[in-house]
């Protein structure tokens, strides 16, 4: 709401690319690609640690310097055979991923270190930067008195305050707990919403990225094997949480109506950018219309009845065919359901697979108790 | 109680002269030399960091004595002075200012490289990112980072120009006014068996000299207590 005029400017940068082209071949680690990042929404990079996210990212500032690497922002070269822009004359902001502010200066002289060697072109103001961060209250103080999450804050607000063409942000969550990491999240989307800054973010956690991202670049060993939309990237990322025993899916969403006595709200799943005729309720917050939604639905709230269940307290329940049966460690087995153009997980016993005779390609229904908005 | 002639005052004055001008000297070159010395990847850094560490372990004899020879008319440095048209080095304050500035060399670089590597290179990369250029970045971060090292390198640097001697006799000599300092002058007063004004201008060294590791031991003191706090 703060930087309507902003949008005016979506369509020309829609337009416009990072063409990324590195090459790193050392012994140990090789990063290898060749890509160009959309200038628009945000571009999580995905992978493990040690897949070259980090590398990837600093030669995008030009902290790293490989020669057989070129980087091209929009018309300009920023390195190629024969440039090498330093990092300073990149309009950029870089969030690196534990707090680095500049320890002998208060939280306001680490804003103004930002502000006074912005360039001429300035789109985001100081008093906005505080407002939409909370930064009042620790202007005056050193970084050494604050917490990690607001170190972190003031960090974020810093790097906007460099007037950036383009973000960069190194797993900015990963250093703190659990409680900042929400609380930092809550800001981001604000700023991805209020802010027309491309953003190119790091992160090991598909749920971070799953919320956060609109394009997902995944890195493996150095080298890209998917950059897709995030909705395409949703198989991926249910993947990565597997490994991470954690069984979910993620799915994108949309508002179809409200009912304001129940508290409820009915969304349509999307598929490839559309609505579906796949409807979920959910309880009401406060979204707006077109606003996208993310959803993740965990496969041990997900149960399977061989009849539509009549009478039941579970609103949402869709009809699936089984695509999967597999054996997890404890006991358990997790099934894959495809409702459509959608994938879901149910977490079901031994026992239960065994006395509804479950197999692969079986048609059943799927019972979701619960869907959390990410 | 204290009876210092005429001649030690101006040993004195002589002595503070020097060590001011070359602590000077060696902050305004001992600094580059250190946040190369720092922050470079270059081959050549064990090499230089060599090169300036000579003067600990050389006996100060053999450090003026090349600088003697340096200093000759055949000498790079005579060579450089003729053409110059000033006059020779040797046995001047001018050669002991240069004489000086290679012997207090590593007291004052190694404080400031300790003081850059101890700041790490993240807020110089912080500052980068920020639109700080080299020299910005060197001013706006590496001076306010490092200080407590150049007050460390200041303060050693001065004090150990002061408590110079092997050196000074080499390439200085003795002449009053001109090269001869307090260390110089102790020895004289002690020669012509003096012992009381050497004892007198002794001890004032010693006194400084306490004084001045006394402040640098603060300082140090200080310094790491705040380490702790970030």
């Amino acid at each position: 709401m703060f930087f309507n005029s902003l949008h005016k400017h979506q369509d020309a940068d829609s337009m416009r690319y990072l063409s990324v082209n590195v090459r790193i071949n050392r012994p140990q680690f090789n990063l290898n690609l060749n890509t160009k990042i959309l200038l628009s929404g945000v571009t999580a990079i995905f992978g493990h640690s040690g897949s070259g996210k980090t590398s990837l990212l600093r030669c995008i500032a030009g902290l790293e310097k490989h020669s057989q690497s070129s980087i091209q922002f929009g018309q300009t070269y920023w390195q190629n055979k024969h440039t090498f822009l330093p990092t300073h004359k990149r309009q950029i902001g870089y969030v690196f991923q534990e707090p680095s502010l500049l320890a002998h200066l208060t939280v306001r002289d680490n804003l103004n270190y930002a502000i006074k060697r912005a360039g001429k072109n300035r789109h985001i103001s100081e008093s906005q930067v505080v407002e939409l961060l909370k930064l009042t209250p620790l202007l005056a103080q050193f970084p050494a008195t604050l917490s990690g999450g607001e170190k972190q804050r003031v960090a974020i607000g810093r790097a906007l305050l460099a007037q950036p063409q383009l973000l960069l942000m190194d797993e900015p969550l990963a250093s703190l707990d659990l409680k900042h990491k929400y609380e930092i999240l809550t800001y981001l989307e604000q700023l991805k919403q209020q802010l027309n800054i491309p953003i190119i973010y790091i992160s090991h956690s598909p749920e971070e990225v799953a919320r956060l991202a609109d394009q997902l670049i995944m890195l493996e060993k150095g080298q890209i094997i998917s950059h897709q939309s995030i909705e395409q990237s949703f198989d991926l990322l249910n993947q990565a949480n597997r490994q991470l025993n954690e069984q979910a899916v993620f799915l994108s969403a949309e508002l179809i109506e409200t009912a304001q006595q129940w508290q409820q709200m009915k969304v349509a799943l999307k598929s490839a950018g559309k609505k579906s005729t796949t409807y979920l309720w959910l309880s009401q917050i406060n979204v707006q219309p077109e606003q996208e939604l993310r959803l993740k639905i965990m496969a041990k709230d997900v149960s399977i009845s061989l009849q539509q269940a009549q009478g039941s307290s579970i609103q949402n329940i869709l009809p699936v065919v089984i695509e999967k049966i597999e054996t997890l460690d404890s006991g358990m087995q997790l099934i894959t359901l495809n409702a459509g153009e959608h994938l879901l997980y149910a977490k079901i016993s031994n026992k239960a697979v065994h006395d509804l005779k479950l197999y692969a390609g079986m048609p059943v229904y799927a019972q979701i108790k619960a869907a959390a908005l990410i | 109680m204290l009876e210092l002639n005429q001649a030690d005052y101006s040993a004195i004055i002589l002595t503070l002269k020097l060590a001011g001008l070359v602590t000077l000297i060696l902050l305004v070159l001992g600094t580059p030399l250190a946040y190369w010395l720092a922050t470079s990847r270059s081959r050549l850094t064990p090499v230089i960091n060599a090169i300036v560490a000579l003067p600990l372990v050389l006996p100060p004899t053999v450090l003026g004595f090349y600088l003697l020879i340096a200093m000759g008319p055949n000498g790079p440095l005579g060579q450089l002075t003729q053409m110059l048209g000033i006059s020779g080095l040797a046995f001047s304050f001018g050669g002991l200012v240069v004489g000086s500035v290679f012997y207090s060399l590593p007291f004052v670089v190694q404080p400031i490289k300790n003081a850059i590597q101890a700041m790490g290179s993240r807020p110089l990369e912080v500052a980068a990112t920020l639109g700080a250029s080299p020299l910005d970045r060197f001013f706006s971060v590496v001076l306010p980072n490092a200080k407590p090292g150049f007050l460390t390198a200041a303060v050693l640097g001065f004090a150990h120009t002061v408590g110079e001697f092997g050196v000074i006799l080499m390439i200085g000599g003795n002449i009053p006014g001109e090269t001869r300092v307090v260390s110089v002058q102790i020895y004289d007063h002690v020669e012509s068996l003096e012992y009381a004004q050497a004892h007198q201008l002794s001890a004032l060294m010693m006194i400084f000299a306490f004084v001045v590791l006394l402040l640098v031991f603060q300082l140090n003191r200080k310094q790491s207590r705040v380490n702790h706090v970030f």
